[in-house]
């Protein structure tokens, strides 16, 4: 059954549109992450769900009831931003105890639950110290228990963790992920980093510019984005683009000219339509690298080698264009080196050249 | 690469009131090489930076630039140039005006400034920007015309401070790359500082690890990452995070087991057994990387799925083994249910054994046989 539903929301703000065509439904227990750029709307549109913005148009529904007009506190859910205040003056406790104290509960039933949030949290050890004194981690833990004490309907959370450090930051990641499937609440979460949205995600829905551009579970999306941008979007390390031709729309069978090769896909696509061009799209990950010479391979000049631990992505310059490949560590190479690229051909995405939807 | 000495640091120590900001630490830079200051907030790596830009004096050590004591040399004598966090870019003047403002300081001719400017501008790709005001740039474009500001005065060494922290996730990438490339093509010693371990191996020729102000490891990425010195540079550099297995190291017949409180694994089989013999009885921490253990029909090590979290083009799971848990690298699409029954297999060869008490490395790899 759906739990929240998004219907046609827009806002504008002084004639700038700010979002667009936002309509989605999540089912109570998901965790939906939001992933855009810097600037393409995650933060307002968290707004419009949590009440502190009005929307331009369009509804909000909360297991069927219209809540688009509902003020913020009369709609149980919490929030938490990505530098969360976070009382300096007074201990962990009274800073989790707090939205308790206000919705006037009793001395005991306050310390039952702040206890109970923390021991799941893994906070118990800095009740009784200042926020002065907590790690980066133990902070945003902090700020999540006191979100979380009050057991709200949905859990907003805005780059909850985007100014931790990249290892602590991994941590709370899976840390968050255990954690809601023990508590089964509902979490709306934003990112600017796709590789994070999809590791966090049930669904993700990608925001470019204020408009929706594709709300899927990560595996769909990373194996049909739906146009060219999305799938620069969600690609780290970036995305290849070759331009090809169409030379042949056989049965089950597309021959592209690409380059100074040829690339057959086991594929079909309608509208098919011989000698157009078409840009072809694939990840540094589906690009196998190999040092020696290789039939129908894409040849080139290695111009630069990142090693990254379990492995290196080599950039090449093919014919004025540079590609880049996830080579395997063991892999021996020199910047000036030849280098030949072949493409896993199921992972070959093609784009219309104008539209840049994808063609399938 | 040649091996020539740009900088030297001999024993160099920095104190704060109580605090030992950088304790005793030595090392030499290589003409022509990035190398990279790494490790944790507040482990000494910017104020390292700091004494070899001259904005900090050690109390102690000495400072060689191109083999010239400079430990006492204000930093304008240095001939060094440091790009900052924030790039400090100026945004009411024009690309080109911020790339001319140290030779303008310097006082050069009209036409040497032009000549300078386009030649440098032309190699960080900055041509087509020179008219731009620096206000209107993308943090890529500003990354470069900082350095270009820098690259312009000809300095004997670069100096940047953790310059890409403040960029989301994709521009980070890209400028890494494009940072490395550079460095490649102009050949300019630099050395970087960060935090992030990633950014640390796809830029650096060298690394050097720091924690609470000492230098725990100096090597290539290859060797800090394949070959830790200790716990904390295994469990520092590399994400996932490596894997620890902690107890008491055991040998029966031809495998390795690991004696817990509650549990006796079986971490390898089928193994040379000499080289263990040593460490029979010990409390040791047994690491292994997320990539060195697979999924396997069958074998020694079992475990349940607790979660899976996709990484990139590959699935992490979480495996529950029975008073540790485990990440283990497996297919995007061979799925897997939690509560799942696996069993495990790691690579002999990619076993790290730390000792417990000290974190000392006592031995890397076990040879199949």
């Amino acid at each position: 059954m759906t739990y929240l539903e998004l219907q046609g929301i827009s806002k504008s703000i002084s004639g700038k549109t700010i979002l667009e065509r936002i309509d989605f439904k999540i089912e109570k227990g998901e965790i939906l992450a939001i992933t855009g750029p810097p600037g393409s709307g995650k933060t307002t549109l968290l707004k419009i769900i949590g009440g502190l913005v009005t929307p331009t148009t369009g509804k909000v529904y909360l297991e069927g009831r219209d809540i688009t007009k509902l003020p913020p506190h009369e709609r149980s859910f919490s929030m938490v931003f990505e530098i969360p205040p976070v009382y300096p003056d007074r201990t962990g406790y009274e800073n989790i105890a707090f939205p308790l104290k206000i919705r006037r509960l009793s001395e005991e039933e306050i310390r039952r639950k702040v206890l109970s949030i923390s021991e799941l949290l893994g906070i118990r050890h800095i009740l009784n110290r200042k926020p002065s004194t907590f790690s980066g981690g133990e902070y945003q833990r902090v700020a999540l228990a006191r979100a979380l004490v009050t057991e709200p309907k949905l859990l907003l959370l805005d780059e909850p963790f985007k100014s931790l450090d990249a290892k602590i930051r991994e941590a709370m990641i899976a840390w968050m992920k255990d954690l809601q499937k023990k508590i089964g609440v509902t979490v709306i979460y934003s990112t600017h980093d796709p590789l994070e949205s999809m590791s966090i995600g049930d669904k993700v829905l990608v925001l470019l510019k204020g408009v929706q551009k594709q709300l899927d579970q990560p595996i769909e999306l990373l194996a049909k984005p739906v146009d060219l941008d999305v799938d620069e979007f969600i690609s780290i390390p970036a995305l290849n683009i070759i331009k090809g031709r169409l030379e042949k729309c056989a049965e089950n069978r597309l021959d592209i000219s690409l380059d100074n090769t040829k690339m057959s896909i086991p594929r079909r696509i309608t509208q098919c339509e011989e000698g157009s061009e078409v840009l072809v799209a694939f990840r540094p990950q589906d690009v196998k690298f190999h040092t020696t010479e290789t039939l129908g391979a894409l040849k080139g000049r290695i111009i630069t080698v990142n090693y990254m631990g379990r492995n290196r992505l080599v950039s090449l310059e093919v014919n004025g264009i540079v590609l880049r490949a996830i080579a395997e560590k063991e892999a021996r190479m020199e910047i000036g080196d030849t280098a030949c690229l072949t493409v896993d051909p199921d992972k070959v995405r093609l784009y219309d050249v104008k539209t840049r939807k994808l063609l399938s | 690469m040649s091996s020539q000495v740009v900088v030297k640091l001999e024993n160099v120590t920095k104190r704060f009131e109580n605090l030992v900001a950088v304790n005793n630490v030595s090392f030499e830079v290589y003409k022509g090489e990035l190398f990279t200051l790494l490790g944790p907030s507040g482990c000494g790596k910017t104020t390292t930076l700091r004494i070899i830009a001259g904005l900090e004096y050690p109390d102690e050590g000495k400072v060689y630039i191109d083999g010239v004591d400079v430990t006492e040399k204000p930093a304008r004598e240095r001939g060094v140039c440091l790009v900052f966090q924030e790039y400090a870019v100026f945004p009411h003047m024009s690309v080109f005006e911020n790339i001319a403002f140290g030779l303008r300081v310097k006082k050069l001719s009209k036409t040497e400034v032009e000549r300078k400017v386009k030649e440098i501008a032309e190699i960080l790709d900055l041509s087509n920007y020179l008219n731009f005001k620096g206000g209107k740039l993308g943090l890529s474009e500003q990354q470069r015309v900082a350095i270009a500001r820098c690259l312009a005065v000809e300095p004997k060494l670069l100096l940047l401070d953790e310059p890409l922290t403040l960029a989301d996730a994709k521009i980070k990438e890209k400028m890494r790359r494009e940072l490395r490339k550079l460095q490649k093509d102009l050949g300019v010693t630099m050395i970087f500082v960060t935090h992030d371990q990633l950014e640390a191996l796809m830029l650096s020729d060298r690394i050097a690890i720091m924690r609470s102000g000492r230098l725990i490891q100096l090597g290539t990425p290859e060797e800090v990452y394949d070959n830790p010195g200790d716990l904390f540079v295994a469990t520092f550099v590399g994400s996932p995070t490596i894997n620890l297995l902690e107890g008491v190291l055991e040998i029966d017949g031809n495998r390795l087991l690991l004696k817990t409180d509650s549990h006796k694994y079986a971490v390898a089989s089928d193994i040379n057994v000499k080289t263990l013999q040593g460490l029979v009885g010990s409390e040791v921490v047994i690491g292994f990387r997320p990539e060195d253990v697979e999924v396997m029909p069958e074998g020694v090590l079992e475990g349940v799925v607790k979660l899976a979290e996709i990484a990139e083009d590959k699935r992490i799971l979480y495996v529950k083994l029975n008073d540790h848990e485990v990440k283990v690298f497996v297919d995007l699409f061979t799925s897997f249910n939690e509560g799942q029954k696996v069993i495990l297999k790691i690579n002999p060869l990619k076993l790290h054994i730390f000792d417990k008490k000290t974190g000392k490395k006592l031995l890397k790899g076990v040879i199949p046989g």
